[in-house]
């Protein structure tokens, strides 16, 4: 079946299912029994180091056989039709990989080749990528040449060449620099923002993963702790506000302290408020009272870290 | 320019079928493997192989030419290569079919074993391009994450051995036997060397079967080249080293030698023997100009060890598909 046939699926329908999916290596369980139905979307996975994101996804991707369970790509059965499946889904590995030898479109071309695009549309495509991604002359360069900066362009050229309905990211902001790393967050926000492609975020970097997705999936130790949209997560946290100010922290600390709502001033000059309302109107009430003007009003700042962090002492209980 | 304002367009194009998926890994190898100068130098050698072949056949049919200026060169070799020639020709007119047969036979035997030491060459030359590369540059998680499975893969990196080797080896006897054809003066040495071509065809394209897939698991040992080309030398070498060292002591050794197998199966397709007999009894100074090799050596000929050489090649197949099962994966 081709791409385009694919393409026409309804959003609504999830596009990973997962049941019962086990994974263990010796006697260390990388996945322990996972269950998951997750709607198209900008999806994080998020977990510390070893939680079994990696596995979670390379098992999704067959480049791991799994020991038990079912899973479901874009609706399809991966054990059946894992090749035809494959040409839907683009992945940029954690670790360095290329092909030896080749220059960067030369690399890129032969990806959408091996995904079945005929070599004149395949080189079209890579060129196309290679500029979407932000890459210029250096594409006709040798990759082993290549920055860390320009791997990981390219890896993110190679993934999405033949034009996936599913992208997997593992760690893909790992060694860029802070302006590299919002170039790069960007290209793929803008991946389903504006593209409609389903993004799979794998990263242990919160801010990341707040920036760009809109539903997170928390793993530790091979088991899903949290599955949910970000902004209902970020609901079980409201009341929580910082406020930045330009000047006058103090008299908004002390307002709102004679108003009996817990305030501090932060590290960083912002004001931290729990203002135990549904929404904001009180607070601005009493900021628009006291003549205090705010420059920027960040709600529930924290609730991805509470989460995450949340979920990791609930698994450490358990175990 | 912000990156995200560069068009993104989506696909809605053709897709291309697995074969052709297959046939792209293949080409990307070849195109690695003829990117090195030697390779090309190594082939180019083959060549000039098949051009002294086609020479060879040229000059035999001249024989048949009654004012060919072939006889007066012989004139001047000496008394016995004028009566060999002289043998050869009555043979040649008297039994065609029998004697071109014959003549293509053991002609194709004597160059394609003289050539087969390129071709192991031109293997260790290959094998780093094969499965090395891509363990030790992690190519593989990007194979294993695109639409080609891990036989597809495997496949490809096939294409790629067989045609480098098709070059050195089978290519460069199928274009030896059709331009030494085209040259000779009677159209009838197409039909009557059609089974000598046949027996090529079973020899060495079983032989660059072999050492294709040998070469793969020789590949997917190491990620390191030179551990890799190394143990295919080791693997040649010693093997041929076995050979001799087999008659003093274990005679099963010597079929640990591939080469020695692949002499085995060359033997008993080309039916050396038998064809040196038909050959001897027709142009008897042939038997004399034979004289100085060893009844070893005739032994050899007359019974060539088929069963162990078989035995021991699917061995080493067996060894090199457990190889690849083992190490070629994403993991």
């Amino acid at each position: 079946m081709s791409g385009t046939d694919l393409r026409e699926e309804s959003f609504a329908e999830p596009v990973i299912e997962v049941s019962n999916l086990t994974k263990t290596f010796g006697v260390q369980k990388a996945l322990d029994d996972i269950c998951l139905s997750v709607p198209a979307g900008a999806i994080g996975l998020l977990g510390p180091n070893g939680a079994g994101k990696t596995t979670f996804m390379k098992c999704l991707l067959q480049l791991l056989p799994s020991d038990g369970g079912t899973a479901r790509l874009l609706s399809r059965d991966l054990k059946k039709e894992g090749r035809e499946i494959r040409k839907l889904v683009g992945y940029t590995p954690e670790e360095d990989c290329h092909v030896p030898g080749m220059v960067g479109c030369e690399y890129v071309t032969y990806c959408a080749q091996l995904c079945g695009l005929p070599f004149r549309a395949a080189r079209q495509r890579a060129h196309e990528m290679l500029d979407f991604v932000g890459m210029g002359q250096e594409r006709y360069r040798k990759v082993e040449t290549y920055s860390t900066g320009m791997k990981q362009r390219l890896k993110l050229a190679q993934a999405i060449v033949h034009d996936p309905k599913i992208v997997f990211l593992d760690e893909p902001t790992n060694g860029l620099d802070p302006r590299g790393q919002v170039q790069v967050l960007d290209l793929i926000q803008s991946l389903w923002r504006r593209q409609g492609i389903t993004v799979v975020l794998s990263s242990h970097l919160l801010h990341d993963v707040d920036r760009i997705c809109d539903r997170i999936i928390v793993i530790a130790r091979g088991r899903v702790l949290v599955h949910d949209r970000l902004e209902a997560l970020k609901a079980r946290r409201k009341g929580v506000v910082e406020v930045v100010m330009p000047d006058g922290a103090g008299d908004l600390v002390g307002a709102c302290s004679e108003r009996g709502w817990p305030a501090e001033l932060l590290p960083n000059g912002r004001v931290r408020v729990e203002h135990e309302g549904e929404s904001l109107n009180a607070l601005l009430s009493l900021m628009r009272g006291r003549g205090l003007t705010p420059i920027e009003l960040i709600p529930s700042p924290n609730a991805l870290e509470e989460v995450f962090v949340k979920a990791l002492e609930m698994s450490h209980e358990s175990n | 320019m912000s990156q995200i304002d560069v068009h993104y367009r989506h696909y809605d194009g053709g897709y291309r079928g697995i074969w052709m998926r297959r046939c792209t890994i293949a080409s990307a190898g070849l195109r690695s493997c003829l990117g090195n100068r030697w390779m090309r130098y190594l082939i180019a050698l083959s060549w000039s192989g098949a051009l002294a072949m086609v020479g060879v056949i040229f000059l035999l049919g001249q024989l048949l030419i009654e004012d060919s200026i072939v006889f007066t060169w012989l004139e001047e070799l000496g008394p016995q290569l004028q009566n060999f020639a002289g043998a050869l020709v009555t043979w040649l007119i008297e039994h065609p079919e029998i004697s071109v047969r014959t003549t293509y036979n053991l002609l194709f035997y004597f160059f394609s074993t003289m050539i087969s030491g390129l071709s192991f060459i031109a293997v260790a030359m290959v094998i780093p391009h094969l499965i090395t590369r891509d363990l030790s540059s992690n190519a593989i998680v990007i194979y294993a994450s695109k639409a080609v499975g891990r036989l597809d893969y495997l496949l490809g990196k096939l294409g790629t051995v067989l045609v480098v080797l098709c070059l050195t080896w089978f290519l460069p006897l199928i274009a030896a036997w059709f331009f030494g054809n085209l040259l000779a003066p009677d159209w009838g040495f197409f039909w009557h060397s059609r089974t000598a071509l046949l027996k090529v065809f079973l020899y060495v394209g079983g032989s660059i079967l072999f050492l294709g897939l040998v070469s793969l698991g020789v590949s997917a040992v190491s990620s390191k080249e030179k551990t890799c080309v190394g143990l295919w030398l080791f693997i040649w070498l010693f093997g041929n080293a076995l050979v001799p060292l087999s008659m003093a002591t274990k005679p099963w050794l010597k079929f640990f030698s591939f080469s020695y197998n692949l002499d085995q199966v060359a033997l008993s397709v080309f039916r050396l023997n038998s064809e040196l007999e038909l050959a001897q009894a027709n142009v008897p100074v042939l038997g004399r100009m034979l004289r100085g090799i060893s009844s070893r050596t005739e032994e050899a000929w007359a019974n060539p060890e088929i069963q162990g050489a078989l035995i021991g090649l699917s061995i080493m197949i067996l060894i090199s598909a457990w190889i690849v099962w083992i190490k070629v994966k994403p993991e």
